[in-house]
């Protein structure tokens, strides 16, 4: 292994850089025609190399080995007894991959994937300083694990289209689903990157979608808050809010893009600009400060949520859509809706494995997903929505949802990881659904908090416990709804579901393991006898 | 420029048989020379003097003018009494002619009555005043009655009330309409001419002759009209014109200043007005206007739902009628909950024919079926007031609350009007109409609504139920607020 101080020198030596572009192939490039002059021709008006370098050394490339735990405790948070045993021996975290094309510009050799050379070594000393002790390292696909427990995140980073062979594209799906995260960085800002890169990964992943990252989302709070952020267009400053798209695997993002000029910013590499400007393009980026902002962010993101794709990735045995349930036992239906509705893969599984033992529930430990547009929920007597982000239901969603509590059914919603975007969207929709009835907190004496287990105190996550934990007096929180005189919808504005993986959600508003677990078999067994 | 060519050419001008030419001249005469805007304005008046006089005392004026001559005739000294006689026969004969042949021609009918309401004053027939009304009218010189389908030689109809309303039909199809407190003096002598001293007159005017355009004097504008379709409002110091359709020639008499007024464009003139062209959107029907609809029986939705003219704020204007063939209504969307404070306000100002005694009624309202066309039952109807200035939007505004009868149900809103004059026309204008709910709930255990997800939870004491704007602004008005 490289020492990471010795890996600092002697970048991009003499011999690297003859033997790079030896190896490199020079593969032409078709621009694409664009009527926007702000975007430019072609990808190739943004393919200028900074000036700004340094003469230090990468680890250039990690293959395969003995996996290793390499995610640390979050900062600030307990150790748990049987996560200290582990050895504390973390390599990478975040690789740079070498993709595509270069040129040899005047005398020098640019490459796409490498024009903000100086990203990966500022983004590490960030993490150093926060104790996040990785080492930085670049690698190309060829030398590529796709192992999530090597190296949990990659950056792809650049200024032009980004296109990937379909065996690179289905190794990278899966490297996803395992639980590996993709940063993509347009550097510059260049449209040409950003949009190749959401529509790549939009057919890559065709059961989600790339949604804008809500102000609430931990990527924006897990170190610090960034509520706002400064964004460099040439030599002006304009104040505005973090923008970052996120594809959701389960709860955490599994792709990231950068719409800005991230690894420019954290390299402070922006005198292009005006090269760029002067051909009458809008590069843009955030300014230095805002970029290590981010940066110290996203490495925490990355350790926390690394540890929650291992757990989310297992495979999760599903029920045919819609499938007709079977009539004694208890079917887990989920509702799928315009948001991201599949927020916790495993964790109802969980559930149902527990109550399976606590109770003589006849329990079907396939989750079923339900689909509201078409109309019958008829054999779901449960239904299970919960989400992270916005959403809206449709005229025919609405009017399911209320045949269905017409009809004796129950609805349960749940707030994954807590956050204020979906608890505003769920507030608003349930009005549309039930215009009528108003939401009330369920009292402590309520008989669903003893329907299975006597539940009288809670534990919460440590991010709730600092928000609200002493007004909350350990108190369950669930508002109900009743229909004709029965509890017929009831919404958790705290994330119960995470509660039922046995994984921490870093930020996540929400119950701790044994709660989640108590109060979610206590909902279901409530359902079942009501 | 001597006098005599400027005299031809405002006669020619007054009389429409200016040439183009002659026009330009005229138009920079009059641009530059105050001297020919007094001789204008002279000659205008006095056109438009001698033109009503002539209209509505013809058979006395020809009657003196015809005895003042006889004594001239008399004067002519007799050598010789057969041929004396003889002249004086022949007088007598061409007198007899002459005077049959005014008559006749004074008492040539020009238009036709094709509707009327309300108080109405005619004068006419030498000065002779009619006074009438729908129901009950005096027979007048040329008709029996003032009614419908009379005909009618020229002279001067007042409306006497803010209902009363006069239509006629001119021989070539030209049709005109007076609404209201106005007064319009008309005549037809090969050449159309009406001086609307005051208030609304709407034409429909078919081509005129060439060189023999239909005049409106004003008190501050001359209007020319070859054949087009719009509305005047005269004022003592203002006159609006409004075209709908072709091409109106507006002259302000002080100066001299000329437009031509096209089609959806009104200007305003007084003494200072710098006489622009203001564009004015056109009319829009229901099934033009969002949100709303006409739910009266007729369930016409190919009328006239909003319009730009009498606007308050520049932007469009719901019509709201007495007649039963209109009721703006419309589905709110909005589900009704027990204690739900319903608050609305809007400006209004009186239209054609609304009486000082009439009043907007806004209807709230659910059906059996929660659709709009279901059976209604109107839960609250809560009234204008009265307009203290007809002419001026003025604000309104009310309440209602609703009750657990109500609850779960779709709210439902028509605009609809509450008559105090006896009649059933009267039109207004509504703008900016605003509907909010406050739901004020029952107490209980804390609610979802107050309950926060960050800080304090729930927060003690509870902030105050805020609004909730169901119609306003740009939510669910039926662009109101648009041109």
């Amino acid at each position: 292994m490289i020492h990471p101080n010795r890996s600092y020198l002697n970048l991009f030596s003499p011999f690297l850089l003859v033997a790079a572009i030896v190896t490199i192939a020079l593969l032409p490039f078709e621009p694409e025609a664009s009527g926007q002059a702000e975007k430019g021709a072609s990808s190739e008006d943004w393919f200028i190399k900074s000036d700004k370098d340094r003469n230090e050394k990468l680890q250039t490339g990690i293959s395969g080995g003995e996996k290793r735990d390499i995610i640390p405790t979050l900062p600030g948070m307990p150790i748990p007894q049987s996560e200290r045993k582990k050895p504390p021996s973390p390599d990478y975290l975040l690789g740079k991959v070498k993709w595509g094309s270069g040129a040899v510009i005047g005398k020098e050799l640019t490459e796409d994937w490498n024009l903000a050379s100086n990203d990966m070594l500022e983004f590490h000393k960030l993490a150093r300083s926060r104790d996040f002790k990785y080492m930085p390292t670049q690698m190309s696909l060829a030398e590529f694990s796709y192992d999530p427990a090597l190296m949990p995140a990659v950056l792809l980073s650049g200024v032009r289209e980004l296109k990937f062979t379909p065996t690179v594209i289905n190794k990278l799906r899966q490297y996803v689903l395992d639980g590996g995260m993709i940063v993509c960085d347009s550097v510059y800002g260049s449209p040409w990157f950003y949009e190749s890169s959401l529509k790549m990964f939009d057919d890559m992943f065709p059961e989600s979608r790339f949604r804008v990252l809500p102000a609430d989302h931990p990527l924006y709070h897990i170190s610090s808050d960034i509520d706002q952020v400064t964004y460099r267009s040439g030599g002006k400053g304009e104040k505005g809010k973090p923008f970052f798209e996120g594809l959701y695997i389960g709860s955490r993002i599994g792709v990231l893009v950068s719409k800005y000029g991230l690894g420019c910013g954290l390299s402070g590499e922006m005198k292009v600009f005006d090269e760029l400007e002067k051909k009458g393009l809008k590069p843009k980026a955030y300014s230095i400060h805002s970029a290590r902002q981010i940066g110290e962010n996203l490495a925490p993101y990355i350790v926390g949520y690394g540890r929650v794709g291992e757990a989310e990735g297992k495979a999760e045995l599903f029920g045919g859509i819609d499938q007709n349930a079977p009539t004694s036992e208890f079917v887990f239906a989920q509702v799928k809706h315009d948001g991201h509705w599949n927020t916790h893969p495993g964790a109802a599984r969980q559930l149902l494995t527990r109550l399976e033992n606590d109770s003589a529930i006849p329990v079907n430990l396939k989750r079923v997903s339900v689909d509201l547009e078409r109309g019958d929920t008829s054999a779901y007597p449960f239904l299970f929505f919960t989400g992270l982000d916005d959403f809206v239901l449709t005229t025919k969603q609405i009017r399911t949802l209320r045949k269905h509590v017409d009809q004796g059914g129950t609805l349960v919603i749940n707030n994954g990881l807590g956050l204020a975007t979906f608890h505003q969207a769920a507030v608003r929709e349930m009005r549309r659904v039930f215009p009528a009835d108003e939401f009330r907190l369920l009292p402590q004496t309520h008989e669903i908090f003893s329907s299975l287990h006597t539940i009288t105190k809670v534990q919460y996550t440590p991010t709730l416990i600092k928000d609200q934990g002493d007004t909350l007096q350990g108190r369950p929180v669930l508002f109900g709804v009743k229909i004709k005189g029965k509890l017929r919808v009831i919404y958790s504005p705290y994330d119960l579901e995470g509660g039922w993986n046995e994984v921490r959600y870093p930020l996540s508003r929400g119950y701790q393991s044994d709660s989640a677990n108590k109060l979610g078999s206590n909902i279901i067994m409530f359902v079942m006898t009501h | 420029m001597s006098n005599s060519n400027l005299e031809q050419r405002i006669a020619a001008w007054l009389e429409g048989r200016i040439s183009e030419a002659d026009s330009e001249t005229l138009q920079q005469e009059l641009r530059d020379s105050v001297e020919a805007r007094t001789t204008f304005k002279r000659f205008a008046q006095l056109d438009a003097v001698l033109r009503e006089v002539a209209d509505t005392e013809s058979i006395g004026m020809i009657s003196q003018a015809s005895g003042s001559s006889a004594p001239i005739q008399k004067t002519t000294t007799i050598h010789y009494i057969k041929g004396a006689l003889a002249i004086a026969a022949g007088i007598a004969v061409m007198l007899t002619v002459n005077l049959y042949y005014q008559y006749v021609n004074a008492n040539r009918n020009i238009a036709r009555i094709t509707g009327l309401n309300g108080t109405l004053s005619w004068i006419g027939d030498g000065g002779q005043i009619v006074q009438g009304d729908t129901s009950q009218q005096t027979s007048t010189r040329w008709s029996n009655t003032l009614s419908e389908g009379a005909e009618l030689p020229g002279g001067t109809i007042e409306g006497m009330a803010p209902d009363s309303w006069f239509k006629l039909k001119f021989h070539d199809g030209s049709t005109g309409m007076i609404s209201g407190d106005s007064i319009l003096t008309f005549s037809d002598q090969g050449q159309k001419e009406l001086r609307l001293r005051q208030g609304r007159f709407s034409a429909d005017v078919m081509p005129q002759l060439e060189g023999k355009p239909m005049l409106i004097h004003t008190s501050v504008a001359v209007l020319k009209v070859i054949g087009t379709q719009f509305d005047v409002e005269a004022g003592p110091e203002s006159t609006m014109l409004y075209v709908r359709e072709g091409i109106v020639q507006m002259l302000r008499v002080h100066d001299g200043k000329m437009v031509d007024v096209p089609a959806n464009h009104r200007v305003v003139t007084t003494a200072n007005s710098d006489m622009l062209l203001q564009f004015v959107a056109p009319e829009r029907m229901w099934i033009q206007t969002p949100v709303w609809e006409n739910i009266s029986s007729s369930g016409d939705q190919n009328s006239i739902a909003t319009q730009e003219i009498h606007d308050h704020d520049g932007t469009r204007n719901l019509l709201v009628s007495e007649e039963a063939a209109r009721l703006p209504a419309q589905d709110t969307e909005y589900t009704i909950r027990s204690g739900d404070l319903f608050e609305f306000r809007f400006v209004w100002m009186a239209g054609m024919w609304w009486t000082p005694q009439d009043q907007i009624a806004l209807k709230l309202f659910t059906t059996d079926n929660d659709l709009i066309s279901g059976t209604p039952t109107t839960f609250a109807t809560i009234l204008s007031g009265t307009l203290i200035d007809a002419r001026a939007y003025e604000s309104a505004s009310g309440s209602a609350t609703a009750t657990a009868t109500e609850a779960r149900k779709r709210l439902f809103i028509a605009i609809d009007t509450e008559d105090g004059g006896g009649e059933l026309n009267g039109i207004a204008h509504l703008d900016n109409f605003q509907l909010q709910v406050t739901h004020f709930p029952e107490p209980g255990l804390p609610r979802l609504d107050d309950f926060r997800l960050q800080g304090t939870p729930f927060p003690d004491p509870l902030p105050p139920p805020a609004a909730e704007i169901i119609i306003g602004g740009n939510i669910r008005n039926g662009n109101f607020n648009e041109n």
